[in-house]
């Protein structure tokens, strides 16, 4: 593939990534506004939407891993592994704190969108260790 | 592992672009190549060492091996 495919590829690539990740944005929006009509099929609807609003953003993730090179594989199995440990942290965490009485209920929002953070961050971390002179 | 990709890639003016995309990898592979972090598979070895006509170890060495480690 010469630099010019790779090129448009890659700006595709980046489009569907920004599509999947505002319906990431939006799904979670749109699913509360659902539950709160507080029918049965709009709570269906919005547990729908709110769980599927993922597929395509964790879709693109998978498209990237298997048409990445060994490199691209590498980062993102490190990624992976961190934030998948940290994020097993920040469950134990949010579980004794709720043990001990210092928070009422563990909000699983939060767990969610922490360990989307945690993912996050660990990928941009990982790409940077790479990149940085030994 | 040490390598003399960018002095080789150099020499012959290409980008890491360039030389990515004539070996089969993203630039970002050839960044973390170059930089020492992250040590190729063989076969991209074997491409990147056809490509410059060289052996793989004419451009990829062992540190380790220096001081008497195997």
């Amino acid at each position: 593939m010469n630099i010019t495919d790779q090129f448009r590829r890659n700006v595709r690539g980046f489009y569907i990534w920004i599509g999947a990740t505002l319906l990431l944005g939006i799904g979670p929006a749109v699913a509360h506004r659902l539950i709160e009509r507080e029918t049965t099929a709009a709570r269906i609807a919005a547990v729908v939407i709110g769980v599927g609003s993922m597929l395509p953003w964790l879709w693109v993730i998978v498209s990237v891993i298997r048409h990445g090179d060994e490199f691209a594989r590498r980062m993102h199995l490190v990624a992976i592994a961190i934030a998948g440990g940290a994020s097993l942290v920040l469950m134990v965490a949010m579980d004794w704190l709720q043990q001990a009485w210092f928070i009422k209920s563990a909000d699983l929002t939060l767990m969610w969108t922490g360990c989307l953070l945690l993912w996050f961050v660990t990928l941009m971390a990982t790409k940077r260790y790479y990149e940085r002179e030994r | 592992m040490k390598n003399r990709l960018r002095d080789l890639r150099a020499a012959r003016g290409w980008s890491q672009a360039e030389l990515g995309s004539r070996v089969g990898v993203s630039r970002q592979a050839i960044i973390a190549i170059e930089t020492g972090r992250f040590d190729p598979s063989l076969p991209l070895a074997f491409r990147a060492a056809r490509l410059f006509g060289l052996r793989i170890e004419e451009i990829f060495h062992d540190p380790a091996l220096d001081n008497g480690h195997r």
